[in-house]
């Protein structure tokens, strides 16, 4: 797993754990093949990186349907505007 | 819409516990209007009717709760949460004081009084709370199109009118009691404003709100459409002269205070089990 999706997965996490406290990590533990400890220092993805965190971005819209989208887009935009587009979710491009 | 709002509360046993005590105090609501015919604040007979403050009291605990749940002040839907409770429970003092003039000091209550301050509260708590809620559902986003701030200014534009045709053209203003003038201005212009912000997200989100989230988001706006009604009645009777306790007024209140503790029902489980 590279560093760039490892970033990309504590910023997605970070964004709702500030809409939704400590239970955005919970969330994302529920995503088939992630894990990640409470204070993000542990990710581990098995499998595709991109399928899981495209999964991660769809247990979140789950929640807050395309507010979650377009909070993510623009966090990427202002933090990660050098991530390649290939290494991006379907769901944020 | 609404039939999903059912389902989701009518599964809780705590709702339909609230549904029942809701249905005791209706139906006693009825016998002091229709049987009994107890106007006077005074007769002991409303106390019965009055404790549909506990509605809105156990929404308060229990929405402070679920508000921990999702990160209580340090999350936007915490804060948007415990903002809610607040003026819930503004109101339930406000109710509280109301009572203690009527019942234990048997007098009318003067206005302005400490009442006041509980429910007038419930104003910027809930101006507060729809900020919050508000960017969870994506105003921030809808807001970029001048569609949206369009409507957002013919909305507020709207309820002010309302303001004033029903109350405003009629306030004097009164340097000698400022407090009254202050609350005569407060309280049309206040419930305007935070029902033009309900109105508003109701109406530019579409796009944006969904999720698990869009359920209780809407029943929010539901509820503070009942807290503007609750509040315009009381204001049109009162400045009418028509207004006694136990009134259909009261009674919109009663309903009022139901939603608000359904509200805090339906945020309590918006987790997603696996997209």
């Amino acid at each position: 797993m590279n560093g760039d999706t490892k970033t990309l997965v504590k910023l997605i996490i970070s964004i709702h754990k500030e809409l939704i406290g400590p239970y955005a990590v919970d969330q994302a533990n529920k995503v088939e093949g992630l894990k990640v400890s409470s204070d993000f220092e542990q990710i581990e993805i098995m499998g595709d990186n991109k399928e899981v965190v495209n999964k991660l971005v769809k247990q979140y819209q789950g929640i807050f349907g395309n507010t979650s989208i377009q909070l993510c887009k623009e966090a990427l935009r202002q933090l990660l505007p050098n991530l390649a587009g290939e290494q991006l979710p379907d769901a944020l491009r | 819409m609404l039939k999903s709002i059912l389902e989701k509360l009518l599964h809780k046993k705590i709702a339909l516990l609230l549904l029942t005590y809701y249905f005791i105090i209706f139906v006693w609501w009825i016998v002091l209007n229709f049987y009994l015919h107890v106007k006077d604040p005074r007769e002991p007979a409303n106390l019965l009717f009055t404790t549909y403050g506990f509605l809105g009291l156990f929404g308060v605990i229990n929405g402070l709760r679920i508000a921990k749940k999702w990160g209580g002040w340090d999350s936007k839907l915490g804060r948007g949460l415990i903002f809610l409770c607040l003026g819930l429970l503004g109101q339930t003092i406000g109710l509280s004081i109301w009572l203690y003039y009527n019942l234990v000091l048997k007098v009318d209550v003067p206005y302005p009084a400490w009442s006041d301050a509980g429910y007038f509260s419930i104003i910027p708590f809930n101006v507060l709370a729809m900020i919050s809620l508000g960017y969870l559902a994506g105003v921030k986003f809808s807001f970029r199109s001048a569609k949206a701030k369009f409507f957002a200014l013919f909305v507020g534009i709207l309820m002010v009118s309302v303001a004033y045709f029903l109350f405003l053209k009629e306030v004097k203003v009164d340097f000698s009691n400022p407090v009254r003038t202050f609350l005569d201005f407060g309280y049309p212009l206040g419930e305007a404003l935070v029902i033009s912000m309900a109105i508003t997200v109701y109406g530019v989100t579409t796009k944006t709100l969904g999720g698990t989230f869009k359920i209780p988001m809407i029943f929010t706006i539901y509820y503070l459409f009942f807290v503007f009604l609750s509040d315009y009645s009381f204001l049109y009777t009162a400045g009418q002269g028509t207004y006694y306790n136990g009134s259909w007024v009261d009674l919109v209140y009663a309903t009022e205070n139901l939603m608000g503790a359904f509200c805090f029902i339906l945020y309590e489980d918006l987790e997603v089990k696996e997209a």
